[in-house]
């Protein structure tokens, strides 16, 4: 642990594994991104209160690189919003790309990456919701080797993620599933690119209609995002629009699992109330695509 | 450590701790105070800069991300034709009462204009929305961006974003 006044060392590794190598040699680095979470915490001459060492995952090209198979899209954890956005513009899901086009701003997007924005281990970042409905795995690499977690096990409690001594996330990886109806919402405390404070992804697929697949999935409630199989399996098979009874009948027992925390700004019961009004809009308005 | 890059095209050589801040350097080492700041965490576009051709907030890029990298202030965008012909739309409808968010927005604009030469209102919304103008001029500048007048009630400050 670094003391104040420490001088701050930063390691630019350029292959991963070198990258790995240093980290396994220095467990206590902070790794470093695009920055956006971390640059306004460096202080210019000391990290005061965390490590004195850095390792700046920017150089590393396996880091930025995205790879498309048939039923996925891989992305390396370290490139950049913008860079994800442009090049999987009509492959991206379209849920997870309107939520990457609304986090910050341009030039902040230039800088962030997927990567961080995951393992900054705050749950209602925007990216989360939307890979939490679409199933997305995270490929997790260390010196002795590589593993994949789905995101729904990625964040084991309040910001903290399942990463261990000397393992990074090395790519993010998206199924990619057809979808008759994608959104996703989110609610911000103030207008100037502000955190968001709730947001939410619905997914829906249906045939001749009749739901075949619904997901969805509301992060900012607590300390993780919620998503219930549960429910999504009660509207699946129901038929297209959905009566006044389903509709109420799901939106009871969301009401029943939901568990928000009341937090600086926000109470529990403003939480509760809006994530409930954002999966009504969701349900009520898949029929509507499905005309 | 000490850092080579290039700042509106001319090669510089700084000596810097690797944590400092790109708008220090510009303003403090280079004297290049065209670059602003304001809010000093990405939130408000006063400091936005080119960096290896991507619009970046100066505040956020550390010193150990320089090496090799070439970096557009204002006052080398000032030098382009592109800027001429912005900076006299902007003077019709005369935007910017104060000026303050003037070369962020200018460089947000020049970058979006690089890529669409004729961008809609709602573009042009979209390219500045992480540019704070605190005086609210928006309509102006969109007005001026888009080579046109404002209509007279729309500048009123801080009317529409
Ligand atoms: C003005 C502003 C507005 C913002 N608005 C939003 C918003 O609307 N929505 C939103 O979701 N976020 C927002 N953010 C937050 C931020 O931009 C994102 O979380 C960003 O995606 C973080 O990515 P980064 O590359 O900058 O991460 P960094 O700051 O580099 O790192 C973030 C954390 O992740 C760790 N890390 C990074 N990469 C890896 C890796 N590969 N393996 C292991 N650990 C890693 C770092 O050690 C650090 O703890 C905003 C930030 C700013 C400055
Ligand atoms: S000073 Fe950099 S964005 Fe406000
Ligand atoms: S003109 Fe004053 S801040 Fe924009």
């Amino acid at each position: 642990m670094a003391k104040p006044g420490d001088l701050l060392r930063v390691l630019r590794p350029k292959s991963v594994n070198g990258l790995l190598r240093l980290y396994a040699k220095n467990p206590d680095a902070l790794l470093f991104a695009g920055g956006t979470e971390r640059a306004t915490r460096l202080k210019p001459d000391s990290v005061s209160a965390e490590s004195k060492i850095v390792i700046y995952l920017g150089k590393v090209e396996e880091l930025s690189r995205i790879r498309r198979s048939q039923r996925y899209l891989e992305i390396g954890s370290c490139l950049p919003i913008s860079r994800i956005v442009s090049i999987g513009r009509h492959i991206l899901p379209e849920a997870l790309s309107t939520a990457l086009r609304s986090i910050a701003n341009p030039a902040v997007r230039n800088l962030a990456t997927l990567g961080g924005n995951i393992c900054a281990a705050i749950p209602n970042n925007d990216s989360i919701a939307p890979l939490y409905a679409i199933d997305g795995q995270l490929e997790i690499r260390s010196l002795s080797g590589s593993r994949w977690v789905p995101i729904s096990r990625f964040f084991p409690g309040a910001g903290e993620t399942v990463l261990k001594e000397g393992e990074i996330l090395f790519r993010i990886r998206i199924p990619l599933e057809e979808w008759d109806y994608q959104v996703f919402r989110k609610v911000s405390g103030s207008h100037i690119c502000s955190h968001p404070l709730l947001n939410f992804c619905g997914l829906a697929r249906f045939s001749k209609g009749i739901l075949e697949t619904v997901r969805f999935a509301l992060g900012g409630l607590n300390n993780t995002v919620f998503r219930s199989l549960e429910l999504e399996s009660r509207l699946e098979g129901k038929t297209l629009p959905l009566s006044e009874k389903e509709v109420e009948s799901l939106l009871a027992g969301a009401d029943e699992l939901l568990e928000p925390l009341t937090d600086s700004s926000f109470s529990a019961a403003y939480k509760r109330a809006t994530g409930l009004r954002l999966l009504r809009w969701f349900i009520e308005n898949i029929h509507r695509e499905n005309r | 450590m000490k850092i080579n890059f290039l700042v509106n095209k001319r090669p510089v050589t700084i000596n810097s701790s690797p944590g400092r801040r790109l708008v220090d350097i510009l303003r403090i080492d280079l004297g290049l105070t065209g670059t602003k700041e304001g809010c000093g965490e990405g939130r408000c576009g006063s400091c936005l800069v080119l960096m290896n051709g991507n619009l970046v907030n100066s505040c956020l890029i550390s010193a150990f991300k320089l090496p090799d990298a070439e970096i557009v202030t204002i006052e080398g965008y000032a030098q382009s034709k592109e800027y001429a012909n912005l900076k006299q739309a902007l003077e019709v409808t005369g935007a910017f009462p104060c000026g303050f968010c003037s070369s962020g927005i200018i460089m947000a604009t020049g970058n979006l204009l690089a890529e669409n030469s004729s961008p809609t209102a709602a573009e042009i919304r979209e390219a500045l929305s992480g540019n704070v103008c605190r005086c609210g001029d928006y309509d102006n500048i969109i007005a001026g961006i888009r080579g046109g007048a404002a209509k007279p009630q729309s500048r009123r400050y801080g009317k529409t974003r």
